[in-house]
């Protein structure tokens, strides 16, 4: 028994004389480097994770003035695909409708409610909201509904999306006009 | 004797243990500068630390090629941009000795139109090798178009699932981008790489969920006023919280909003903190909760400052907070949770992070971020 005992206690610290040995260096250790020769990436497959998050979309700045909404700026780009489900806050409704039909819509927050410091609560009657709608399908107008209101507001988008058709013809987004 | 013995052998099973337990191999790497618009030399850093096998390698494995706005695929400008004429390197960096703590640089002269993709892997004596996340930044003069400069961005992962805060120069940089993005870097360093600082603890631990993105000049903020021109437009219609960075010293303002715009005073001795506060406003709804402003408000869900004591009261346990510790802020009729700690929301002080209520709400949208969706 006494024997036994001795022969696990050496190798117990045996053991430990090993994970010594084998332990991290505080040294910073010797170094050398080496760089290699570029290798050419296809651009193709570069880019092929950011292309494919990326659809037709309409970008808006809305101005917006207590209860009026004007379109300041829109144009037809490509835009990160959005998966956003904004339920929470005070939110803007935009819909896209083609023939008076919805085909698309998203909610973005609204900027009215702000806090300057040391001042307090501000409330903006007029801001801007930019805001970008997917496009899985050509639209003819934009429906605006803000917060609180019981009627949306209805703009006119036909220009923006032949614009963006006489230029590429060819994209998805065209082909189905 | 006996217990020599005893406490030799108890000696080396606990050395066991901590060897093998800790075999992790830890790595971080980051560029210098973050961003900057003309042509400069960037470094990137590795470092790696394995305390009981020590660190054989590390490999950086650096892209770089020119940063568009996609067209020259064929298709219609993106916000978001791509590359083209790139190529890869891997620079290697070989230890002896086997140091427990190893760094490894890679630097390169960026010129313009630069954007470039890193990812770093330690590889320990013995055991797993562990790498960083993939990330990409531009360099050098832009292109022309308005496209998105990435700054911190996790390229080959969806948008959707990361909070994207863009950095817009205001107006009153007059033209100085350079001052501009040296001003942009000790905030973001400060916010988002900063473990040590409790108030930015969390951003720099939820760092892989953000994606940080510098734009052209374009945005305007005066008061509560924030002005985007064409040209950033579509930048600001993208990205989930604009931070409109001035030089000129006014009052900052955010929207208090779930995704939204506010300013950043740069040239406050802690830029980072006000970015971080102001983010609470416009990224998470939080309401200011330091006494006594004109007024107290919240948007969204999760709320940290409330109409009622019940109302605090009622929120607490499901913020992981305590109930007793609602307190009134001031005489004002608005309710917070207080433990006596240093808040963001409330104390301008490097030492305040983001507690009881705010400090749920804020965790929770980067729980959100890890479903797939951050808002």
């Amino acid at each position: 028994m006494h024997n036994h005992k001795q022969m696990l206690t050496r190798t117990l610290i045996s053991l430990a004389v090993l994970a010594l040995s084998a332990c991290a260096s505080m040294e910073p250790g010797r170094l050398t480097t080496e760089t290699s020769t570029p290798r050419l990436v296809d651009a193709r497959a570069d880019n092929a994770a950011v292309m494919a998050d990326q659809v037709a979309g309409l970008v808006v700045t809305l101005k917006i003035d207590d209860s009026r909404v004007e379109l300041a700026d829109s144009r037809v780009m490509m835009i990160p695909k959005g998966t956003a489900r904004r339920q929470e806050g005070e939110l803007i409704t935009l819909a896209g409708l083609s023939g008076g039909r919805t085909v698309t819509q998203i909610q973005v927050p609204d900027q009215r409610l702000n806090v300057e410091e040391n001042k307090g609560i501000v409330i903006l009657g007029q801001r801007t909201v930019q805001a970008a709608l997917p496009l899985p399908a050509p639209i003819d107008e934009l429906q605006v509904l803000l917060p609180g209101a019981e009627q949306p507001v209805r703009i006119s988008v036909g220009k923006e999306i032949a614009a963006f058709c006489r230029e590429h013809p060819k994209h998805d987004l065209c082909r189905q006009r | 004797m006996e217990r020599l013995q005893m406490f030799l052998a108890c000696f080396g099973v606990a050395l066991l243990t901590l060897t093998v337990t800790g075999c992790a191999t830890s790595i971080s790497a980051v560029h210098d500068p973050l961003y900057r618009a003309v042509t400069h030399t960037s470094t990137i850093t590795a470092t790696a630390s394995n305390t009981s096998v020590g660190i054989r390698r590390i490999l950086i494995t650096v892209t770089t090629g020119e940063m568009t706005d996609c067209t020259e695929l064929g298709g219609p400008a993106q916000v978001v941009p791509c590359r083209r004429n790139a190529s890869t390197v891997l620079h290697t960096c070989l230890y002896g000795g086997a140091p427990s703590n190893a760094t490894c640089t890679y630097s390169q002269s960026l010129g313009n139109q630069a954007m470039v993709t890193y990812q770093a892997e330690a590889e320990p004596v013995s055991g797993s090798s562990r790498s960083t996340e993939e990330i990409t930044y531009a360099g050098g003069y832009p292109p022309t178009a308005g496209i998105l400069r990435p700054v911190w961005w996790h390229r080959g992962q969806a948008m959707a699932g990361k909070i994207d805060v863009g950095f817009y120069p205001d107006a009153d940089y007059n033209g100085l981008y350079t001052e501009f993005t040296d001003d942009m870097q000790v905030v973001a360093l400060g916010a988002f790489r900063n473990s040590g600082q409790p108030f930015a603890s969390t951003y720099s631990l939820f760092r892989p969920s953000v994606n940080l993105w510098a734009a052209p000049f374009g945005a305007d903020a005066q008061g509560c006023s924030r002005t985007f021109n064409a040209l950033v437009m579509p930048l600001a219609a993208v990205t989930d919280g604009e931070a409109i960075v001035h030089k000129n010293n006014f009052r900052d303002c955010a929207s208090i909003a779930l995704g939204g715009g506010g300013s950043v005073y740069a040239k406050a001795g802690d830029p980072d903190w006000i970015f971080v506060h102001e983010s609470g406003h416009f990224l998470h709804g939080q309401g200011d909760e330091y006494c006594c402003d004109g007024g107290y408000g919240t948007s969204g869900g999760c709320a940290n400052v409330f109409s009622s004591q019940a109302a605090c009261q009622a929120a607490a346990p499901g913020h992981n907070a305590s109930a007793a510790n609602c307190a009134q802020i001031g005489t004002t009729g608005a309710w917070r949770n207080d433990d006596g700690a240093a808040e963001t929301m409330e104390d301008r002080t490097d030492n305040s992070n983001w507690r009881d209520d705010s400090g749920y709400c804020v965790t929770q949208r980067f729980v959100n971020c890890g479903n797939g969706s951050c808002y």
